[in-house]
């Protein structure tokens, strides 16, 4: 077996372990470590986070789990940390190297200067802000804030190789060296270096640990020379006395908490000291103590050489282990404790010394009181009071023979020079003598109480007695008469207790505890993790003590804070015995168990709410490093880690979540983490809640963040889509609308033209001045004739064959022309000349059919052509259009024209592209440009 | 650091010994201390010393070094014993010496005649590896000569010693030694 009780997780064999008594220490129970990791450094962060350095890694621990961060110093070892008031951890390493961590993030530091390059052992601020460091080789360092200084032996140092730095509130630094104690202070912007050493009474020079005391003293641990205490206000230097019979070893470490000192030694273990007492915490002596740490609250951290890391809540110690079942416990006004087993009455003083006074009892004493003169009462169960005198250890008895009412006595209560007694036949008032004899007042069912059942008696602050009964309630005595409490009838009272705001506290037997405020009961009853109660006590910070049989609730009215202790602490069994807590000096509680005797100390503050924190956010299993607050759509599975600070009982933490948005039911789990895929899109809100048992609630922690409808789910894209998509419509509409408008008047053109065409060459001037010329040509040419009515009809059933093309290539249009132009020139001679000049390559483009045809027409029929003005048309290609020119020599009698073809021209040339028929007409010329087509349509 | 810093007093006062600076009269110097070393096991109980131990105190800064050469050693149960001493467990060869310097931690006055026990603090170095060590001694200040006397234990671990498994019945894994030295003012040495 371990050389200490730790704390097992399965309880029977916790049951079983516990009947071995250890003496004289808090419950420690090992916590697990990371890896083979022992830590030597570590500091506790604002949040509540215990931060422990190694190498590269820096550990968070938070009771239960590690979380490895990585630091920005490689190759050397954490010899030093810090966390300063301002919340950032300063880390000094054994190579020299410093970093820090603000805001969760590591950074080194650098000053200009560099950095010693020897081990740093300490760091700590002054009153002016400057950042010391100590090291271990070349003194001390202090930073500014913009430049680097040292202070060595050169300086007035005792020695460079420094195992300790402190700054005190008075302004002062304390360094602990090779060459003594050093007190080092600013005055008039100098830099006062004060040694203390074997001259002051130092017994040892080598002072490799410090600590600030409670009252401003610091506590010096030596090498060889234990421990000294050291007022610098005074200059008194005072050394501790080793505990007797041994020496402490070389002090490692040292933690001032609230009313005592703890040593961790070098290979000689953990001691406490209290006011000149030595106790060892740990049962293994041999061990040696690497590093100690207190988070204020009753909670103390150990790193050993052979259990390694330990945990114990300090707010109940065990002081003395006793194998027997203690019953009731009571401290005399001289400070003497006494305790009462099942089978005998003991006494201890304040140096831990028992002394068995009654052994072994014929009756088992179950409760303790005092008189005034000394003597105490020792209540009986079946032989009524024995009054025991602790000096002359002489006995009287008192019992029912003498007027007690009954034998059985559970209580006593002081008032005065008299003793109420609550006995299992009623209660008796007990008034002393002066020859020390006791005259008895009984009271019991005649007299008004419901049952002679008495448990509890208490006297309140106003001198008022109240009488805690079996099953009927409570009763108070106003010295006149006994009075039913209205609203307890149906309970068993086993403990009374009136707290600070003069509010009744009643323990009942399986109901919890009941609170009177005047006449009227509370409706809310305190939280506790036990129905049963047995013992109330008041301590004194005000809070109330209720014993049950699974430990001891402690609840802080005030605040209405409460807090449970039980098997981790090392209370169990505590049963329903009825006087096991007393009150003593100093703020101390007695707490008689089966396991022995138990010390509460009230100084503690009292831990405080159960911590929640939010370790990460996980954006698909992506550690956020910022809250984002807004995501987009598909940013939509999220990861919460979280944790409950709560060193109490880290592994009996629950927690409960919910994300507004999702979900308003709060889900309730023991995992510390929770997923939440596939987010829809909206404003959520997570709330996580640490839960402890008999720890309160914590406030909850919320994380607030909204995922964004993706883009086409917004209503303003989706109008926008919408306004789009109808414009796109009326486009197509507006777009087809004017196609069919456009193919309609291209019908309507093309009909046109093609009548017009016709009327135009079937117009009988053309064909009468094409007769005209077939007679002239039938009588002197007659084989020239027969060509001219081939290329008339030929021109007849071309015009006939293209004029339902929109286009025909120029090369049939101008083969049009040609038939045209050899019938008028047959007419005209060499009196019209028609010049082509195309560019072969253009042949296949096209044209609207007859155009050219009718052009050339149209200057025929609009020009003079004479023997002395002929007419010369010139058509010729120019880019990828078709120049049709002739001079303007207009006909005196206007030609009756419908001016429709050149009109026809351009609207059908309109509807097929976006070239435009150009007309240049001037005095001399006249010149029409024809874009010439791609392909036909 | 204790080591920088002593390598420092250290070259100084190597070079105030070779040259015998006249400068000297700070420093205390002898050659020929004894070193008595014994590994008690429980099957064998093995001894052996040397009278080659040198040492140098500089009273001034309250600094010292002392040497010896590991194959000086005399004694051991049997000549085998002392060829494994240094081969196999020492390594003499590569570690010729084993060191011990640093400073003193109480302040003595060295110009009175007078018995003080006092603390050296600095590096142990055997086999090559350097340990922190405070060892306490007794200094005995008769006539400018300096007696020193200490006792202290290695242990093998800290200084990378490795005993086979099959050894360790009989060699101890704490090996207690003896030191004596006496020491002259330097400048009466020669």
């Amino acid at each position: 077996m371990r050389g200490f009780a730790v704390y097992l997780w399965v309880p029977i064999l916790l049951g079983l372990l516990m009947g071995v008594g250890y003496a004289q220490l808090p419950h420690f129970r090992v916590e697990e470590l990371m890896g083979d990791f022992v830590p030597k450094e570590w500091v506790m962060d604002e949040e509540g986070f215990i931060w422990m350095g190694e190498k590269e890694v820096i550990y968070r621990y938070d009771g239960l789990s590690w979380e490895a961060f990585e630091g920005p110093v490689k190759d050397s070892k954490v010899s030093s940390m810090q966390r300063l008031k301002n919340g950032e951890i300063w880390l000094g390493y054994e190579n020299g190297q410093i970093c820090f961590l603000r805001e969760n993030v590591f950074s080194l530091f650098e000053p200009e200067e560099g950095l010693p390059g020897l081990a740093i052992t300490a760091i700590a601020v002054d009153r002016l802000g400057n950042l010391w460091f100590a090291t271990y080789g070349e003194g001390l360092y202090y930073h500014n804030g913009r430049h680097l200084y040292q202070r060595s032996t050169e300086d007035g140092l005792s020695d460079d190789d420094i195992y300790a730095l402190i700054a005190d509130s008075s302004g002062n630094l304390f360094a602990g060296s090779d060459g003594g104690l050093m007190q080092l202070f600013w005055e008039n912007d100098q830099l006062q270096i004060k040694l203390i050493n074997e001259k002051d009474g130092l017994p040892d020079l080598i002072v490799r640990e410090l600590a600030l005391g409670k009252n401003g003293q610091i506590w010096l641990g030596m090498y060889e020379g234990g421990v000294a205490e050291y007022y610098p206000a005074r200059d008194s230097l005072s050394l501790l006395a080793s505990p007797a019979g041994q020496r402490t070893g070389a002090v490692n470490q040292l933690l001032a908490l609230e009313n005592q000192l703890l040593i961790g030694t070098d290979r000689k273990g953990l001691w406490a000291w209290e006011q000149g007492n030595w106790r060892p915490w740990l049962q293994d002596r041999r061990e040696s103590i690497h590093a100690l740490l207190s988070d204020g609250r009753g909670q103390i951290w150990v790193s050993s050489s052979s259990h390694g890391f330990l945990s114990a809540s300090y707010r109940f110690e065990k002081i003395q282990a006793v194998q027997a079942h203690i019953q009731t416990v009571y401290e005399a006004r001289d400070g003497m404790l006494y305790f009462a087993a099942k089978d005998g009455f003991f006494s201890r003083n304040s140096a831990g010394k028992i002394d068995s006074l009654i052994y072994p009892t014929s009756a088992a004493i179950i409760s303790i009181s005092e008189k005034n003169t000394g003597e105490l009462l020792l209540g009986t169960f079946g032989e009524g009071i024995i009054q025991f005198d602790p000096q002359s250890r002489q006995r009287r008895f008192f019992t029912e023979a003498e007027g007690l009412i009954n034998n059985n006595v559970l209580a006593f209560a002081q008032k005065g020079n008299a003793h109420w007694v609550a006995t299992l036949g009623g209660v008796s008032r007990c008034e002393w003598q002066t020859d020390g004899r006791p005259t008895f007042t009984n009271f019991d069912q005649k007299d008004g109480l419901g049952t002679n059942y008495i448990y509890h008696v208490f006297v309140d602050s106003k001198g008022l007695i109240w009488f805690g009964t079996d099953g009927r309630g409570a009763y108070v005595f106003d010295g006149q008469l006994i009075k039913r409490i209205a609203g307890l009838e149906e309970f068993s009272i086993y403990s009374i207790a009136e707290d600070q705001q003069g509010v009744m506290w009643f323990a009942t037997k399986d109901k919890g505890v009941l609170r009177m405020q005047g006449d009227s009961l509370l409706a809310s009853s305190p939280s506790l993790s036990q129905r049963q109660a047995a013992g109330l006590l008041l301590d004194a910070q005000m809070r109330m003590l209720i014993s049950h049989p699974h430990g001891i609730d402690i609840i802080e009215p005030a605040h209405n804070q409460s807090l449970s202790f039980g098997g981790e602490a090392g209370l169990e069994g505590l049963e329903a015995d009825l006087n096991v807590l007393a009150r003593g000096q100093q703020g101390y509680i007695w707490v008689g168990s089966p396991q022995g005797l138990f010390r509460y100390q009230a100084g503690i503050p009292l831990a405080s709410r159960v911590q929640t924190r939010l370790t990460g956010v996980y954006l698909f299993q992506e550690k956020l490093t910022e809250n984002p607050l807004s995501l987009a759509y598909d940013q939509n599975n999220l990861r919460f880690d979280f944790t409950g600070l709560w060193y109490l009982k880290a592994d009996a933490l629950r927690y409960r979540y919910r994300l507004l948005g999702l979900s308003k039911e709060w889900q309730q789990t023991a995992d510390r983490s929770v997923t939440f895929p596939k987010l829809a899109p909206g404003k959520y809100l997570f709330e996580v809640e640490a839960i402890a048992d008999g720890g309160g609630e914590s406030q909850a922690v919320s994380y607030a963040f909204r995922i964004h409808y993706p883009i086409w789910q917004k209503w303003w894209f989706v109008l926008l889509a919408l306004a789009a998509a109808a414009y796109l419509l009326f486009l197509l509409w507006r777009y087809r609308e004017r196609q069919l408008r456009k193919r309609e008047l291209l019908e309507q053109e093309k009909i046109r033209f093609q009548f017009e065409t016709l009327r135009s060459q079937v117009n009988p001037h053309f064909l009468f001045n094409s007769f005209n010329t077939l007679i002239n040509l039938i009588d002197e040419e007659p084989q020239v004739a027969i060509r001219y009515v081939e290329k008339l009809s030929d021109l007849f059933r071309n015009m006939l064959a293209f004029r339902d093309k929109d286009s025909i290539s120029l090369k049939e249009e101008l083969e049009i022309l040609q038939d045209y132009y050899f019938l008028q020139k047959k007419r005209y001679g060499g009196k019209l000349d028609l010049q082509i000049d195309i560019d072969a390559s253009l042949m296949q483009l096209h044209i609207v059919p007859l155009s050219l045809q009718m052009l050339v027409e149209n200057a025929v029929k609009h020009n003079v052509i004479s023997q002395a003005k002929n007419l010369q048309i010139h058509i010729r290609s120019e880019g990828e259009y078709v120049c049709i020119e002739n001079p303007v020599q207009l006909k005196r009698t206007a030609v009756p024209s419908t001016k429709l073809g050149l009109q026809n021209i351009r609207r059908r040339y309109a509807l097929l592209t976006e070239r435009e028929v150009e007309i240049l007409s001037d005095e001399d010329r006249f010149m029409v440009k024809i874009p010439l087509l791609h392909s036909s349509t | 650091m204790v080591d920088a810093d002593f390598m420092k007093s250290l070259c100084i006062l190597i070079l105030a010994f070779s040259l015998s600076f006249p400068l000297s009269a700070q420093i205390y110097a002898g050659a020929g201390g004894k070193i008595a070393f014994s590994s008690d096991a429980p099957l064998e109980l093995i001894q052996a010393e040397s009278n080659q131990l040198k040492g140098l105190i500089d009273a001034e800064k309250q600094t010292f070094a002392f040497s010896i050469p590991m194959t000086s050693f005399q004694g051991f149960n049997s000549p085998l014993q002392r060829e494994h001493f240094n081969e196999n467990y020492l390594e003499s060869e590569l570690f010729p010496k084993a060191t011990f310097s640093g400073k003193l931690i109480e302040k003595i006055d060295f110009s009175k005649d007078g018995t003080h026990s006092v603390r050296a603090k600095g590096m142990l170095d055997i086999h090559g590896v350097k340990q922190e060590r405070i060892i306490r001694s007794e200094m005995t200040i008769e006539d400018g000569k300096l007696l020193i006397r200490s006792e202290f234990t290695v242990f093998l671990e800290e200084h990378d010693i490795s005993i086979p498994k099959i050894m360790s019945q009989k060699i101890a894994e704490e090996i207690y030694v003896v030191m004596e030295g006496e020491l002259r003012m330097r400048g009466l040495a020669d």
